[in-house]
């Protein structure tokens, strides 16, 4: 390809020259076939002569840049920034208009640009520069204008907009065709030179194929990426990268088994290491395990390999040296592509989720909130900020009920003895409102406020759209019907049909983006969690808007519902609106307590492997209703409660008996039986 | 809310059993000494507590004193002001079947005795000034059996009643947490009044004493599951990037046709070039095909190169064919002032996308682009959709059928072919004909052509 374009330029020799010399021309291309032979310093005494002979010409700075930076073996990538930086000031003075073609003249150095900020994790501003770039892309060579789009295609992945990244996946699919074709033209080249070619076509091919399955595999296309998986592994083989890919497939599709398989068949042992490759094959080999064994639900296995990639993670980094320098030097001494090895918040991402789910809240909201200094655009990460926090406060009580046997829930302490002894009775309210008085809710800590401080944040992530669609359209409704949602949802469900096929992605880092309907059951596990914070804070008509907002969500889960009318009863008993709570306290309107994602699981079903997933609801929480009496019977004893506020009595000892019978004596809650006593007492008993 | 140990031993001194030989005025300023008026309605809660729990405040006396220090915090204020107003009136009020009731409903007031009663209602009243003279005992011990019994509170009801219903019900729904042993061992002899204060003190002091809390029905409120979703971790690929740095291939190469053709081409957006210069800059262009990217041509700068020379404006578009931006050169194209030499531009361009989109499908693209960009340009395609009549013969009207047929394309096929049957090739050689030929027609014949346009479009 080098002599290709050595060709190209030799045209253009044989034009009039007029500010070059035919001597200026020939060390220009003795310094490049010095460089293109890694002979540095040969290149750079060319480039110094070339340098004496002519001052107009920035290249040449430029590529005397280049070839100390690649003398010092890739590793003053900061020095090269300053470089080039100063360079493109320099030309953009003397040519102001910055409206395309001049700027094919300079495409080299906005190239070399984008690459440091690629390898620097600036990828929003390698990402501008490239899609400069892209405007002009006819004009380039091909083989640069292939780098161009690699680059950039690597640049969409890694900031997960796969759609944009298929898009140029097919202009480079062209572009090779193209190349292909020119092959054939040129036979007269010579054998030898076309073979190089055409192992070159091949690689790049390949390449394609596995940014292709890369991109499928964002964008949770199984049957495309299935297509692409057979190629890359017809292409690349067993090199580790493709075997990596299908196990991520595979994983994704439910064959754990495979996917475990498949990465131990990857010989980790023989990867080149991080110094060359800029990763680290064996933190990744690690954190996929990782990732197998928390979704097959073993999470102490997940913690395990999660550690040990962080450990791995960890280990590489003090290899090359990377945090412990000051921020000046961090650019320096370690090659380029190795600055990109650092998976740690990645890691710290995934092990933070895996520790709220083993029930250790606390840890994963360290881990977390580390993870989200880097990821502040995901709104799951942090919904999953404010559940740690909403365990972490719950966490006490919740204990306290299980493992202690029911009468200490009621009885806080006795006091005194004999004749003046007293009982004092444990009263929930006081825990419930828990003020961090003293400081800022804004501090991280894992408190109620922070998790409302966190929820908020997730809302405002979401895309708000369809929200609006659906405002509009209850807001008509709300006014009937307060109490009873399921015909306003039904409706609602029917209308918003046709926004359906507008299949947006939802970024997400560092996992895959979210789809239009993942979207949807995160506002509504938002929506719960928020309504559950708020009323945990006092705040109850924030709590009665969102478990109102919930209640119309279209595709809502059934256990969500249910909690949404608890939530919204209890907010209303809070602002003395105890008729509508009642209605809300209605045990019909708990049908079923299902756990989401019924549709996604459907959708996927289809194409899904021999292997039978396992269920993802299965790892619900204990306090969560495990069937429809209880959740039923939970509903009945706070109907109770919402009784005796109106001192109806009787009526709330009817409720208490009948939620009884419905549940084993020993799952009473213990508030329950604070009820029962509270009507004794009230009886005078 | 809570009481110091401190503060609550200057109280219980004042209330115990020894005071009750002082005067009601001497308690008075006891009382005024050791608190403030800030103090006061933390120190009546624990009154309060303590009238509710007989055994804790066992003599009439004490609970004489109870009942005046409520009353003598406020008694600048209002009476219905007063924030324990509500326990005069209930004590004043007994439930008319209190009589009968033994058991005393927990957390309410037990009921007083009558010179209890009497003390009260004096209170209420403007009490005579003589009666905080005596002690608690000698009030206790009282026969109160010739004094006047009731006092009218209905006014105080009716205001407590008006405070109370602003209150939401379910702070009214509670009741104290500190309940009684409800069997109490009976093996105890009885009151015993440092038993008593230690029980006062760890039910008053402390951070979240017993006396704070209250009890009533709680909701139970399970916390939302855990968000469900699959793929949430981060999985990690391998994909060995191999983005390098790159020399600048560009160096010292191409910079002089470059420099010389720039210099032509700064010329020809000013101005009409040379022949010679136009075929120096045609030739170049010829030789590189790329070439036509470097030379600055920007389509905001393309309205003055088409005005000045047309003919390298229509070769540079051809070139500039397979850019991206073509549509952009194009929607400038069709947006620019209408002159002679725009409309022959445009013309040409027309006609050639159109002898290759004949040949090559792909190019079809690129016309329906253009067509879509220039909104005035497919008016005239459409009027002759709609008339699809065969070339006319007058001179003008062919040129201006020629003008439109390359846009037939978008017609339905089997019209398309109804028209060009027979003559493809001759419709094409009489175009280029007629255009070559306008080059030299006179004026008034120019301005005939422009009037024929402007009635179309």
């Amino acid at each position: 390809m080098a002599e290709n374009t050595e060709q190209n330029e030799a045209k253009h020799d044989g034009s009039p020259s007029l500010g070059m010399t035919d001597q200026e021309k020939e060390m220009a291309a003795s310094a490049y076939e010095a460089f293109t032979a890694g002979r540095c310093d040969e290149a750079l005494r060319h480039l110094e002569a070339l340098q004496e002979l002519t001052k107009e010409d920035y290249k040449i700075a430029m590529n005397k840049a280049v070839v100390e930076f690649y003398k010092s073996g890739q590793t003053t990538t900061g020095l090269l920034k300053q470089t080039l930086m100063s360079m493109k000031n320099q030309v953009h003075t003397s040519a102001e208009d910055v409206d395309g073609l001049d700027d094919v003249e300079n495409s080299f150095l906005y190239y070399n640009q984008a690459i440091i900020h690629y390898y620097m994790r600036q990828f929003s501003d390698a990402i501008c520069i490239g899609e400069k770039l892209y405007q002009f892309l006819e004009p380039f060579e091909e083989k640069f204008a292939q780098s161009v789009c690699f680059l950039l295609v690597d640049l969409y992945l890694l900031t997960f907009q796969p759609e944009k990244a298929l898009h140029l996946l097919t202009v480079l699919d062209k572009l090779s065709v193209q190349g292909s074709n020119k092959n054939g033209k040129g036979e007269k080249d010579g054998g030898n030179q076309k073979a190089e070619l055409a192992a070159m076509i091949e690689a790049a091919k390949s390449k394609i194929h596995q940014y292709k399955v890369r991109a499928y595999i964002q964008m949770k296309s199984s049957k495309a990426c299935k297509r692409e998986i057979k190629s890359v592994m017809n292409t690349a083989g067993n090199s580790a990268p493709s075997l990596f890919l299908k196990s991520n497939f595979e994983y994704l599709r439910g064959n754990y088994r495979k996917a475990v398989k498949l990465l131990n068949s990857s010989n980790i042992a023989e990867h080149a290491g991080p110094i060359k490759t800029g990763e680290c094959v064996r933190c990744m080999f690690w954190n996929n395990l990782g990732c197998i064994h928390f979704a097959m639900g073993k999470h102490n296995l997940g913690i395990f390999y999660f550690k040990k990639a962080l450990q791995e993670n960890d280990h590489t980094c003090a290899q090359l040296g990377d945090g412990s320098n000051g921020q000046s030097k961090k650019f320096t001494g370690i090659p380029m592509c190795a600055l990109l090895a650092n998976k740690r918040y990645e890691l710290l991402y995934n092990c933070g989720i895996q520790l709220l789910h083993i029930g250790r809240p606390l840890a994963a909201f360290e881990c977390l909130m580390e993870a989200v200094q880097v990821y502040h655009f995901n709104p799951r990460l942090w919904l999953r900020l404010a559940e740690c926090c909403i365990s972490a406060n719950k966490g006490g009580s919740e204990q306290e009920s299980k493992g202690l046997p029911c009468k200490k829930g009621i009885v806080q302490s006795v006091v005194g003895q004999g004749y003046h002894r007293k009982i004092i009775l444990a009263s929930q309210s006081m825990q419930n409102t828990t003020y961090s008085e003293g400081q800022s809710a804004a501090i991280p800590v894992a408190s109620m406020e922070f998790a409302a401080i966190c929820l908020r944040n997730a809302l405002l992530l979401l895309p708000e759209h369809q929200q609006q669609e659906l405002k509009t359209e209850n807001s008509s409704k709300n006014s009937s019907q307060s109490g009873s949602t399921e015909s306003g949802s039904e409706n609602s469900d029917a209308c918003s049909g046709k926004g359906q096929d507008a299949d947006k992605f939802l970024s997400a880092a560092p996992s895959s983006p979210l789809r239009k309907q993942e979207v949807e059951n995160l506002r509504c596990s938002i929506l719960a969690c928020s309504s559950y914070v708020a009323l945990a804070l006092g705040d109850n008509l924030i709590a009665l808007n969102h478990a109102e907002k919930l209640l119309h969500q279209t595709k809502l889960s059934g256990s969500l519902k249910f909690l949404g009318h608890l939530y919204a009863a209890e907010a209303l008993i809070s602002l003395d609106r105890i008729s509508d709570a009642i209605a809300h306290l209605n045990p019909e309107n708990v049908s079923d307590v299902s756990v989401g994602m019924l549709m996604n699981e459907q959708d996927q079903g289809s194409d899904k492997g021999d292997e039978p997933v396992e269920s993802s609801g299965k790892q619900t929480p204990l306090c969560y209703p495990s069937s429809v009496t209880s959740a039923r019977a939970m509903m009945l004893f706070n109907l109770g409660s919402a009784y005796c506020l109106r001192s109806e009595y009787d009526k709330a000892r009817k409720c208490l008996t009948q939620a009884a019978s419905m549940m084993n004596s020993k799952e009473i809650p213990p508030e329950a039986i604070l009820l029962g006593v509270y009507l004794e007492l009230q009886n005078g008993q | 809310m809570t009481l110091a140990p401190k503060e609550l031993s200057n109280l219980l001194s004042i209330i115990s059993e020894e005071a009750c030989t002082n005067s009601f005025e001497s308690l008075s300023t006891h009382f005024h000494h050791y608190f403030g008026k800030a103090e006061h309605f933390r120190v009546g809660s624990v009154l309060v507590m303590l009238l509710q729990q007989p055994d804790l405040l066992p003599s009439s006396s004490q609970r004489l004193i109870a009942l005046y220090l409520l009353w003598e915090m406020y008694r600048t204020e209002p009476l219905a002001a007063n924030p324990f107003a509500a326990v005069f009136a209930h004590l004043l009020n007994p439930a008319p079947a209190g009589e009968e009731q033994e058991k005393v409903l927990s957390g309410f007031l037990p009921p007083i005795t009558q010179p209890e009663k009497f003390f009260l209602s004096q209170l209420m009243l403007a009490p005579p000034r003589d009666l905080f003279k005596k002690t608690p005992r000698q009030v206790s011990c009282m026969d109160v059996g010739n004094m006047p019994q009731s006092v009218d509170i209905s006014g105080l009801q009716l205001a407590l009643a008006e405070r109370q219903s602003e209150l939401p019900t379910q702070s009214k729904a509670s009741f104290p947490s500190i309940l009684n042993d409800p069997d109490p061992d009976s093996s105890n002899s009885g009151f015993d009044s440092s038993v008593a204060n230690q029980i006062i003190e760890s039910l008053v002091t402390g951070p979240r004493p017993p006396l704070e809390s209250h009890f009533r029905p709680e909701f139970i409120r399970p916390p939302p599951p855990l968000h469900v979703c699959e793929d949430e971790l981060a999985w990690l690929n391998p994909t060995e990037p191999d983005h390098s740095i790159q020399w600048d291939r560009s160096m010292c190469v191409k910079n002089s046709t470059g420099v010389e053709i720039k210099r032509i081409m700064s010329k020809a957006f000013k101005s009409p070039l040379s022949a010679q210069q136009q075929s120096q800059l045609l030739a170049e262009l010829e030789k590189d095909p790329k070439l036509v990217y470097h030379i600055g041509l920007s389509p905001v700068k393309l309205p003055d190169l088409v005005e000045n020379n047309p003919l390298v404006a229509i070769e540079m578009l051809l070139k500039l064919m397979q850019s991206s931006q073509i549509t952009e050169y194009f929607s400038v194209l069709v947006n620019m002032d209408m002159s002679l030499h725009s409309m022959e531009v445009v013309n040409r361009i027309v006609w050639s996308v159109w002898s290759v989109s004949s040949c090559s499908r792909s190019s079809g693209t690129r016309l329906s682009m253009f067509r879509t960009s220039s909104s005035r340009f497919r008016l005239s395609a459409s009027s002759s959709a709609a008339s699809a009549r065969p070339p006319a013969s007058s001179a003008s009207s062919r040129l201006w059928t020629l003008e439109k047929t390359p846009l037939r394309p978008n017609l339905p096929n089997n019209t398309r072919h109804r028209c060009y049957t027979g003559g493809t090739e001759a419709a094409a050689k009489r175009g280029r004909f007629a255009l070559m030929h306008t080059r030299s027609v006179p004026v008034h014949h120019r301005r005939r052509r422009l009037c024929s346009s402007e009635e179309i479009l």
